[in-house]
């Protein structure tokens, strides 16, 4: 099984907690047998191994954004450039596409559709829980993380407020959407093995 | 390569009955004219709610995203990529099949993010149209929101195989200000239909809805915004009436500077001598330009300046200002007359020498008519397209850039 991973941030690239938690993850992956295919924004384009994760850099093209709405909008060109290259290098061979966080999902949800792969996304945290939802950028953030969650098989977390807030969301999701709470590697993947089932006898 | 066997994906925020400015009849023309030629079309665009989704007409299949707007949005960039993502949405549950197109042709930054990951997912060529450009349409760039649209044209300028641009001022402006290299654009000017002369028309009725019998009509029609350079024409038209008062100007369109330059006729006290209509429909606008003396565009910007060729259609002799694509239509003493830009005593003097020279205002009016049927069809338009498509074909097939899947 192989699996794309699309995260903002991945450590040297660290801007808060996520980047140790994918890093965490990806590389128990690695050990239970899993094949990781990993892309994050950098300075430099280039591949590098960080033992058997196989991580694609990109870099952003446009250098100037007005708030994190704008960026993670013009960022995601630059991640489905990215992913559309990685997914043509592996002939297509990508079992599942696992954004990290709504910074990345957009890109997830783009070439999800244009590849034909299931989409799963991790959140760590969700915009009601971060923001008010009464100024426009917060009310925009949430309005993606809406979209592109409904987009996903499964919904991950790995802490309890984000699960009560994600349930809470649910009514607004789309109905194939799964919301779990995972606690490790081999949580995940549990999901992928059955995010792989679904997808097969998928109706949609 | 056939042509007959050719498929686009034109990409583009407006196609008619959406209608935000002259884009919108670009591409419809356009991409009717490129169907009759054999070509195969779907444009990828936005309605909005009640207009039919998906319509297919002929090779030409148009798909429509109506409901573009899902969630709030910050300001109108954060739009522009939302609805990118709702017409690729769109695209996708139409069940097309993306693989089938050879290429992808983009009008302008508003359609960028889906035309760069379009290029990208389905490893085709890209092909950009420009109509303008935001530094063009700033006259520089001064903030960080026109710095993020200069940007996002750049990378959809970068990442396009060829860039067709309307004239060869667009062309400069973009090798300066986007760093494009000159092998990478092709000048295809704008296409016109040309005003309809045989249809009756009741001359005198018509005409006097704008002006009384002895009156020479002085027209103008564009946007009323600062570089469309109404404000010129005004004092212009304050010099010219000092000097004789047989003139009434009609300054047809809608903008931000519309009462702006109604109350600077009043401070001029020329106010009886300039009509306003605001917006007119094609079918009275077609009849205000054979109902016309002369027609008057001094703008400050012009990309291109379709007008021009909508009056030199009418056989109207023309008066420009001597900038962007207004310099390459017109021919000063063949087809129109050039004055500098910005300069309302040169602008007076030409108006002036058109009414004081009758027969060589027609003579000029006539040559342009003639220019206008021999260049700027829509017809020669498509074919010069479908040259740019064929030349794009034949690289692309050329290079080892393929979809892998």
């Amino acid at each position: 099984m192989r699996v794309l991973h699309v995260t903002y941030e991945y450590p040297p690239y660290i801007v808060g907690e996520v980047s140790y938690k994918v890093r965490k993850l990806v590389k128990e992956l690695t050990k239970i047998g899993v094949d990781i295919v990993l892309i994050h924004p950098s300075d430099i384009e280039g591949v590098w191994y960080d033992g058997r994760v196989e991580i694609w850099t990109v870099t952003k093209s446009l250098k100037t954004d007005l708030h994190i709405v704008t960026l993670s909008w013009s960022l995601s060109m630059d991640l489905v450039r990215k992913i559309s290259e990685v997914v043509n290098h592996y002939r297509g061979a990508i079992d599942i596409i696992h954004c990290h966080e709504w910074i990345s999902a957009i890109s997830g949800v783009l070439t999800s559709l244009a590849f034909n792969k299931p989409l799963v996304i991790s959140v760590y945290s969700v915009e009601r829980m971060r923001g008010d939802l009464v100024n426009l950028i917060s009310m925009s953030i949430n309005g993606i993380e809406k979209l592109c969650f409904s987009h996903a098989l499964y919904l991950l977390t790995d802490n309890d407020t984000t699960y009560s807030n994600l349930m809470n969301m649910r009514e607004a999701l789309s109905k194939r959407t799964r919301i779990n709470l995972v606690k490790n590697a081999k949580d995940v993947l549990k999901i992928y093995r059955r995010t792989l089932w679904r997808w097969k006898r998928r109706k949609y | 390569m056939e042509v007959e066997e050719t498929k686009v994906l034109m990409v583009s925020w407006e196609y008619p009955p959406r209608i935000v400015g002259g884009l919108s009849r670009h591409v419809h023309h356009l991409s009717m004219e490129l169907e009759k030629k054999g070509v195969e079309i779907t444009i990828l665009t936005l309605g909005f709610p009640g207009v039919e989704e998906e319509v297919k007409r002929g090779k030409l299949m148009i798909i429509r995203e109506n409901e573009e707007i899902a969630f709030p949005n910050p300001e109108f960039i954060s739009y522009v990529y939302q609805f990118n993502l709702h017409m690729f949405r769109k695209l996708v549950e139409k069940r097309v099949d993306l693989r089938d197109y050879d290429i992808i042709h983009a009008h302008d930054w508003l359609v960028a993010p889906l035309a760069i990951e379009l290029k990208h997912m389905l490893r085709k060529p890209l092909i950009t149209t420009f109509h303008s450009t935001e530094y063009g349409r700033r006259r520089g760039i001064h903030t960080d929101f026109q710095r993020h649209i200069h940007e996002l044209e750049w990378y959809l300028a970068y990442e396009s195989w060829k860039v067709i641009v309307c004239s060869w001022y667009m062309r400069n402006e973009l090798l300066t200000t986007l760093s494009l290299p000159a092998d990478k654009i092709y000048v295809i000017p704008n296409g016109v239909h040309p005003i309809d002369l045989s249809k009756p028309l009741d001359y005198w009725r018509v005409r006097r809805r704008y002006a009384l019998d002895w009156e020479k009509i002085v027209l103008f029609v564009g946007r009323m915004a600062y570089e469309k350079g109404v404000h010129v024409l005004l004092n212009a038209a304050r010099i010219l009436l000092s000097r004789r008062w047989d003139v009434k100007f009609l300054i047809v369109g809608e903008g931000p500077m519309r009462s702006y330059l109604i109350n600077m006729s009043r401070q001029y006290g020329i106010y009886n001598k300039v009509y306003f209509p605001g917006f007119v429909d094609d079918n009275e606008l077609s009849e205000i330009y054979r109902i016309s003396d002369i027609a008057v565009f001094p703008s400050l910007y012009e990309p291109f300046g379709i007008v021009v060729l909508e009056a030199m259609s009418a056989k109207l002799p023309v008066i420009v200002s001597d900038v962007g694509g207004f310099s390459e239509i017109v021919q000063s003493g063949v087809n129109g007359i050039k004055v500098p830009p910005g300069d309302p005593v040169s602008l007076a003097n030409a108006i002036d020498y058109f009414l004081n020279n009758r027969e060589e205002a027609r003579r000029l009016g006539e040559r342009g008519y003639r220019d206008v049927l021999e260049k700027y069809t829509w017809s020669k338009i498509a074919e010069k397209t479908l040259e740019v498509y064929e030349n794009t074909i034949r690289e692309y097939e050329r290079t080892g850039w393929k979809s892998m899947i």
